[in-house]
């Protein structure tokens, strides 16, 4: 079932959450909303789901306007940022609540229920533990009671506010891996909200960044990280430096140096040049241009030098000015503190300087 | 089921050689036992000793007497009447203050609060000068011929007004702690508001909710300013246990007077035993056990 | 009790208006009209009784020797009793928390019963305790203390209705006190004493201020664990609420409402004291 979302609109408090967000999921899709905290991805997952109202704006389910539907009627499965499990019931008990709060005609037998629920236990793992409360589960055990107990109604859409966000650096990417076995098996159309990138572009088919209640940009992960739409995205995903540029002829210029590689079309006037460090090629000052490389370069010097996993991330400060970008060292190069260095640009995103 | 790592006693014993030295906490200690125990247990002790003081069969016939059995009748009825009205009213504030915002709302707090500050007597005192003959609405209420004051439903109001923010006031902190998720989740699965309420929030709640009954009851049961005021002492008829033992110590009558007042004891005393089983046992449920 | 609002951390909730969770104007409107018919209609009709009296009223009053000497025992005696319920306070808060001795539970379980305990009863218990024949009054009236009939009367009820309130406010805040505080005091060559009251004491004064201000105003109202060991002597141990009783049974009500509006007032006060304690409190320290 996909999700189609027109022209939301919310306030809390004078406060604008959303200003005229539309959004579509397709079905069977795993959409990731992504973005700073105060975006308002949480308050459009609400929407969705009912708890919250919209000022303007219309939700559909499929064919279905569900705009008007009571959270119940919707027939979302939710899972809450802090799992929100009934502390006195079991495991059992909260899987099966969905399924026993249902008018009679509609509730499924009682060894119906205890079936489901077993099935469910299964498929997350947590055989045997139908019989303990909430307080005796570690925090990943809990999330995936949380999540069985929404599955457990066969929602037609699946909702996640920050599923990870309470859990520690390991369990999360176990759960990550494990979140996406899951979404493959039941095939929900399924929406999650994040302020983790990493999650969000690991995990999801298309992600929606956020920012101050509006979508700046939808796409599969590659799309969002590579072909940003606005500055915010560029800032927002992914490790970026800006350098003031100027455009004349479809060319950026940094101070005298001409970059010809970031090639968008802008019109000419101020504007800023995002260089992820994937943009940039060190080499030493002075060095011969590689064949098939932009002549422009940026001249620099080391300040900084960080020894990753997978090499060395240099940080340059630009001459004459007061930006630092980042850049990963080829094996081999001195990259002593203090020295010289080039950087020849492969890439980048220019936005106007009137944007963010 | 609680967590026990959650019931751990909050007293911090360390080994930590940062503290007082032995002889200074020996006096602190011996401090507040000796203070203690003259003030509070010695007088505890002498209810019992006074009301047994010409032997069990006059303690009984003390307890028997009509006048007395009509006054813990009373009591119990005043009680029974008052708490579920606080209880009903107490859920319901908390409700609104905790689960929802609106201007206003740390005011209302005050204004829940508002009967703990006012004197007992000065409780009693609005009543009469509500509804008593003088009172404002005193002619109204004649000439349809309701008496409120000097009779039952003056002592159940005074009784309410003093026991007013009990239950509230142990379940505002709790549910706001709480949050709405619970109730939320219980909604996204297909509950009804009334459903989720009773199958999430009341569990979620009933162990400050008892404790809050606990506390509201003992006051209600042992209120005597408020309830003198706007009893009118009609022996027999409007007198509570509290204001019988007045009257019988006035009387000169201790035995008697220690006797009905042994039985409001036994009440403190079962009250204290459940308030401290319950901060015991379900410390995490309910807010005072939190601290 | 107040006791816990005065100790409750102000967190706030995770909640948002406008959500789905029904029942909002049913509690509101009803948790407000029951609020409205029991407490602030019957505390209307005082003021409006009052305003009636006027101010020739509140003169005629406010000038027998007998009630000034009523407010003044009142108001007098309930601020020496709550200073010294306090003091005791902090230190049996402190014993109760910061060591282990045999029978600490049950001690600090009895710490409320002066809260549980029928204001009657604890009043004729104290009178006869401490009555010239009592079991702690005979030997003191052999010392040649007499305390029932009198002001130290009034003064012994006081402090043990007063003392739940100021030992509870205080100990969750003792047992909140980071070891590492005084630790560090310690490796910095701070004495014990320079510890206690230099780094342990500063940060408890909020709560023990309030806890002062509660049992004031717990003691200021009280009527019947007082009566009792009073005596009420006309113009040496009556107390106002007393006054308030004996001018209602007159058919006074202007005198009784008089004394009301100026104790109710007073109330008021100490609500409003408490509240800025914590306001200022939670500004400088981060708690209430």
């Amino acid at each position: 079932m996909d999700i189609r979302v027109t022209d939301l609109a919310k306030e809390f408090g004078g406060a604008r959450a959303l200003r005229g967000v539309s959004l579509h999921v397709r079905s069977g899709e795993l959409m990731a909303l992504l973005g700073p905290s105060g975006s308002g991805k949480t308050t459009l997952l609400r929407i969705i789901a009912g708890l919250e109202t919209a000022e303007r704006g219309s939700v559909f389910f499929g064919d279905t306007d569900a705009t008007r539907l009571s959270v119940q009627q919707r027939h979302v499965g939710f899972v809450f940022q802090h799992y929100a499990l009934f502390r006195h019931m079991t495991v059992a008990d909260n899987i099966a609540y969905g399924l026993r709060v249902r008018r009679r005609s509609e509730r499924p037998s009682r060894a119906a229920i205890s079936a489901r629920v077993e099935e469910l236990l299964a498929l997350m793992q947590l055989e045997g533990y139908g019989g303990r409360h909430p307080a005796q589960l570690s925090g990943g055990q809990k999330q995936r009671v949380a999540l069985a107990r929404a599955l457990a109604v066969d929602p037609r859409v699946l909702l996640l506010d920050e599923p990870f966000g309470a859990l520690d650096a390991k369990v999360r990417k176990d759960l990550r891996a494990w979140l996406r076995q899951i979404h493959a098996q039941t095939g929900h159309t399924t929406v999650f909200v994040t302020h983790d990138q990493d999650e969000a572009l690991e995990l999801a088919d298309r992600v929606a960044i956020l920012n101050s209640g509006r979508i700046e940009q939808v796409g599969a992960p590659d799309e969002i990280h590579e072909q940003p739409a606005s500055a915010f995205v560029a800032s927002f995903v992914g490790d970026a430096a800006r350098v003031p540029v100027r455009v004349l002829g479809g060319k950026a210029m940094f101070g005298e140096t001409v970059l010809e590689a970031p090639g968008q079309a802008m019109a000419d006037g101020a504007g800023w040049l995002w260089l992820r460090p994937y943009d940039l090629r060190l080499t030493g000052k002075g060095a011969a241009v590689v064949a098939g490389e932009p002549a422009g370069k940026l001249d620099g010097v080391i300040v900084g030098v960080r020894r990753t996993a997978n090499g060395r991330r240099v940080e340059v400060r630009l001459q004459d000015l007061d930006v630092i970008v980042e850049a990963d060292a080829p094996a081999g190069l001195s990259c002593g503190h203090g020295e010289q260095v080039s950087l020849a640009v492969l890439g980048g995103r220019i936005f106007p300087d009137n944007a963010k | 089921m609680p967590d026990p790592d959650l019931q751990r006693d909050r007293v911090y014993v360390s080994d930590s050689v940062v503290t007082e030295a032995p002889w200074a906490r020996a006096v602190i200690i011996a401090f507040a036992a000796i203070f203690l125990a003259l003030f509070l247990l010695l007088p505890l002790g002498l209810i019992f000793r006074e009301a047994l003081a010409k032997g069990i069969g006059a303690y009984w016939e003390a307890l028997t007497d009509p006048d007395a059995v009509t006054a813990i009748q009373l009591t119990l009825l005043v009680a029974a009447i008052a708490v579920p009205l606080n209880l009903v009213f107490g859920v319901a504030a908390s409700w609104a203050i905790a689960k929802f915002d609106f201007p206003g709302k740390s005011f209302l707090i005050t204004l829940v609060d508002l009967p703990f500050s006012v004197s007992p007597v000065v409780a009693g005192l609005v009543y009469v000068l509500l509804f008593g003959a003088q009172g404002l609405l005193g002619p109204w209420l004649q000439s349809w011929n309701i008496q409120i004051v000097f009779a039952l439903p003056g002592i159940v109001l005074a009784t309410v007004f003093v026991t007013f923010p009990f239950v509230a006031r142990e379940l505002i902190p709790l549910m706001q702690e709480q949050g709405a998720a619970d109730e939320e989740a219980a909604l996204t699965l297909g509950a009804s508001g009334l459903r989720a309420f009773l199958t999430v929030t009341l569990p979620n709640i009933r162990w400050a909710l008892l404790y809050g009954v606990l506390l509201c009851n003992a006051r209600a049961m042992g209120e005597f300013g408020a309830v003198s005021v706007v009893s009118g002492h009609i022996r027999g008829l409007t007198n509570t246990m509290p204001l019988h033992v007045e009257i019988l110590y006035n009387e000169y009558n201790f035995v008697a007077a220690f006797a009905v007042a042994s039985l409001l004891a036994i009440l403190a005393l079962v009250t204290l035993i459940g308030k401290t089983f319950l901060e015991w046992r379900y410390g995490e449920a309910i807010a005072h056990g939190r601290r | 009790m107040s006791v816990a609002a005065a100790a409750a951390p102000a967190r706030r909730p995770f909640f948002r208006k406008t959500g789905a969770l029904p029942g909002f104007g049913l509690a509101l409107g009803y948790a407000l009209t029951w609020l409205g018919l029991i407490v602030l209609l019957p505390l209307a009709a005082l003021f409006l009784r009052a305003s009636s009296a006027g101010l020739a009223g509140f003169a005629a009053t406010l000038s027998d020797p007998r009630v000034q000497h009523a407010l003044l025992i009142s108001f007098g005696v309930s601020a020496v009793a709550s200073i010294a319920a306090s003091l005791a306070g902090l230190v049996i808060a402190w014993a109760l928390t910061r060591y282990d001795f045999p029978g600490r539970r049950v001690i600090d379980a009895m710490v409320d019963l002066p809260f549980a305990l029928p204001t009657a009863v604890a009043g004729i218990a104290l009178a006869a305790l401490y009555a010239p024949d009592g079991l702690l009054g005979a030997p003191l009236a052999r010392l040649g203390w007499q305390v029932v009939y009198n002001p130290i009367g009034i003064f012994i009820a006081m402090v043990f209705i007063g003392l739940p309130y100021a030992v509870r406010t205080v100990q969750p805040l003792i047992a909140e006190l980071d070891r590492e505080l005084e630790e560090a005091a310690a490796t910095l060559g701070a004495s014990r004493l320079q510890t206690v009251f230099q780094i342990l004491a500063p940060p408890l004064i909020p709560a023990a201020l309030t806890g002062l201000a509660l049992a004031f105003a717990r003691a200021l109202g009280e009527y019947g664990s007082v009566i009792f060991i009073a005596g009420n002597l006309p113009g040496v141990s009556e107390i106002a609420p007393l006054l308030i009783v004996i001018k209602l049974s007159e058919f006074d009500y202007t005198g009784a409402t008089v004394i009301a509006v100026i104790m109710l007032i007073m109330a008021f006060l100490v609500l409003l004291i408490i509240n800025l304690i914590q306001a200022w409190s939670r500004r400088r320290m981060g708690n209430a």
